[in-house]
């Protein structure tokens, strides 16, 4: 009787005298089950009245229930009642399984929302951007945090007659989640920059001056250090929190010594920062640069050196039609380390006579402690060329994507070539970051599905994994 | 009081908040860390161990967990999980699996405990405030200003 009354029913009010008496009756005896028996009584205005004891839930109870929840339920959890609210906010209380991650919708400059889209539950959640960051646009993500940046253009794109102080481009990072928001160093104190503002083509973001901003804790008050790739994969920088300038980590003149995109993606790993760059360098430049950085922030670098550059040099040389390209990622995967290959294969358009571009064909996965071949087995990886986001279990995806890597469009460029050139400068049919370029590659079989529209935006798009802060 | 069988297992004897008395394996009992402290403590030979929180109902389900909990190694780890996801299944609902949850919390048994509570959070995953409220009969103890502010704070998930 216990188990029918208390599997909490909706009743009409008039029917709660017969079931009171039914419920005195039945507890005439002490109840076996030992089961609350509670009826909520639903009165037709709405008004909720509430029979029997409620779960006093001892807090060690919350607390298991609270860290096995995602991030938007945790929120709810936080509405339900004050001792459920006390257990939800406490910061300490980490989640036991990795949040599965939302993709960041492509901003206007104008927006002053931003919006992300789970898609593993087929939700989509808006952000009021707070007001340093109104107009702003995400343009990476690491550790919990949104790298956004903002401009005084108002979505105007600039061009070589603008001085920096109207364009006054500023770098955030910016926790939606606690709504912490930080504001790191200009820029403009990167040395580069200014020559970068000077290239002859380039109309557009500033932001895309930085390809790779990496955060090494999701707390800023921690010792927190950021680090940046930026002028294509020309240099290497870092800051903290209240640096007022960015500390390169490279000699400017030493740009000549390597070839222009040395550095390929980094990554913070174990407390240490990992660089993956294309060709060995030359340590009697490189190790001075890293000892300096260990000084000034306590910080452990360590290079990845990939040699690539005999295959691409033959690339070079190839016919089009057998052309392909590479790029690599560093990605967190189950608390071990890997680099991902993504190969493109270039197609030549049917449609449009002389157009030729770059599409991915497929990924390959290596370990890097141990080296080797590795498998994703039930984890689901995300990549995106601005996105630092830590694999999940397939298990806690929905069951969705085991043994495969979710990919998002990496082209800054739209159809520039990597020597910088743009050789359809008619915009309106080559948009830059047309996102057809984004999809699922399954492990298994190889294959890729393209589950993502094909839509004009005027930024990347990319992963976040929220977090609490 | 202490029995032995035949094939010389250790029995002990279990009673419920009710009455009920449950003679069970030491072995098997002793997956709660509560109950191998009491063995410990000599609780046990002066008949039988009292479980003042726990009702009969409950503590056969959680003698059912401990039975096959210790009679399987980690090899059948799949054919285990296997198992626990129709174990919960067939404690039917989130009244019962809290009963459930408690009893493991008291008698201290971390695999149930585990697997309970991640039954539950599965179970409130995408519930709002309210349903969450009605599935444990929870106070809403909020004043209308507090729960606007709370809303206020995270709308996003709210929406």
């Amino acid at each position: 009787m216990g188990s029918t009354l208390s599997s909490l029913v909706t009743y009409p009010a008039g029917k709660l005298i017969k079931l009171c008496q039914l419920i005195s009756s039945s507890s005439s005896k002490p109840s076996k089950a030992g089961r609350h028996i509670s009826i909520k009584i639903k009165e037709e205005e709405g008004e909720e009245v509430v029979f029997g004891p409620p779960y006093e839930f001892p807090p060690e109870i919350m607390e298991m229930i609270i860290s096995r929840l995602e991030i938007s339920d945790r929120i709810r959890m936080t509405a339900v009642s004050k001792p459920w609210r006390s257990i939800a906010m406490q910061k300490h209380i980490q989640a036991i399984h990795p949040q599965p991650p939302w993709l960041v919708y492509p901003s206007n400059s104008n927006d002053h929302q931003l919006i992300f889209f789970d898609i593993f539950h087929g939700r989509v959640y808006n952000f009021d951007l707070p007001e340093p960051i109104r107009g702003g646009w995400c343009c990476g993500s690491s550790k919990g945090w949104l790298v956004m940046a903002r401009d005084n253009l108002g979505g105007k794109k600039f061009d070589g007659n603008l001085q920096l102080q109207d364009i006054n481009p500023q770098l955030f990072l910016f926790n939606p989640i606690s709504g912490v928001h930080i504001e790191l160093p200009s820029v403009t104190t990167i040395p580069a920059f200014e020559d970068y503002l000077e290239y002859p083509s380039h109309p557009y973001k500033f932001s895309s001056f930085i390809r790779k901003i990496d955060i090494s804790s999701e707390c800023a008050s921690t010792p927190c250090i950021i680090a940046a790739i930026y002028d294509d994969c020309a240099g290497l920088a870092i800051c903290q929190p209240n640096d007022k300038r960015w500390t390169t980590l490279k000699a400017e003149e030493d740009v000549n010594i390597i070839r222009r995109n040395a550095y390929i993606d980094i990554l913070f790993f174990d407390g240490i920062l990992y660089v993956l760059c294309r060709w060995e360098l030359d340590p009697d430049v490189m190790n001075p640069n890293f000892k300096m950085a260990l000084e000034d922030h306590k910080l452990e670098v360590w290079g990845i050196a990939l040699d690539r550059g005999a295959e691409w040099d033959q690339d070079d040389d190839d016919d089009d039609d057998d052309a392909g390209a590479t790029t690599e990622y560093l990605v967190e995967c189950n608390k071990d380390l890997l680099l991902v290959c993504r190969n493109y294969s270039g197609v030549t358009s049917d449609s449009t006579p002389g157009l030729f571009y770059f599409k991915t064909s497929k990924f390959e996965v290596v370990g890097l402690n141990p080296t080797g071949n590795y498998s994703l087995e039930d984890q689901v990886v995300f990549l995106a060329r601005k996105s630092s986001v830590s694999s999940i279990s397939a298990r806690h995806s929905n069951g969705m994507g085991r043994n495969c890597i979710y990919f998002l469009d990496d082209a800054e460029y739209g159809y520039m070539d990597y020597m910088g050139h743009v050789p359809y400068p008619d915009e309106t049919i080559y948009h830059p970051n047309v996102v057809r370029e984004s999809g699922v590659f399954n492990l298994d079989n190889g294959k890729i599905e393209r589950m993502f529209p094909s839509l004009n935006f005027p930024h990347q798009p990319n992963w976040f994994t929220p977090h609490f802060g | 009081m202490s029995i032995t069988t035949e094939n010389n297992e250790k029995m002990i004897t279990l009673m419920s908040s009710d009455g009920e008395e449950f003679v069970v394996e030491e072995a098997v009992a002793a997956q709660s860390q509560t109950i191998k402290h009491l063995i410990e403590d000599g609780c046990s030979t002066e008949g039988s161990i009292p479980l003042p929180n726990v009702t009969g109902r409950v503590l056969s389900e959680v003698i059912q967990y401990c039975k096959k909990h210790s009679s399987s190694d980690d090899k059948e780890e799949k054919e285990l999980e296997a198992w626990d996801a129709e174990f919960v299944k067939a404690a039917d609902d989130h009244v019962a699996l809290t009963d459930l949850m408690m009893a493991a919390n008291f008698l201290d048994i971390k695999g149930l405990l585990d697997l309970v509570a991640q039954t539950l959070a599965n179970m409130i995953t995408g519930k709002s405030p309210e349903e969450v409220r009605r599935m444990w009969n929870i106070k809403n103890d909020f004043t209308p200003e507090e729960a606007e502010k709370v809303r206020k704070e995270n709308q996003w998930a709210f929406e």
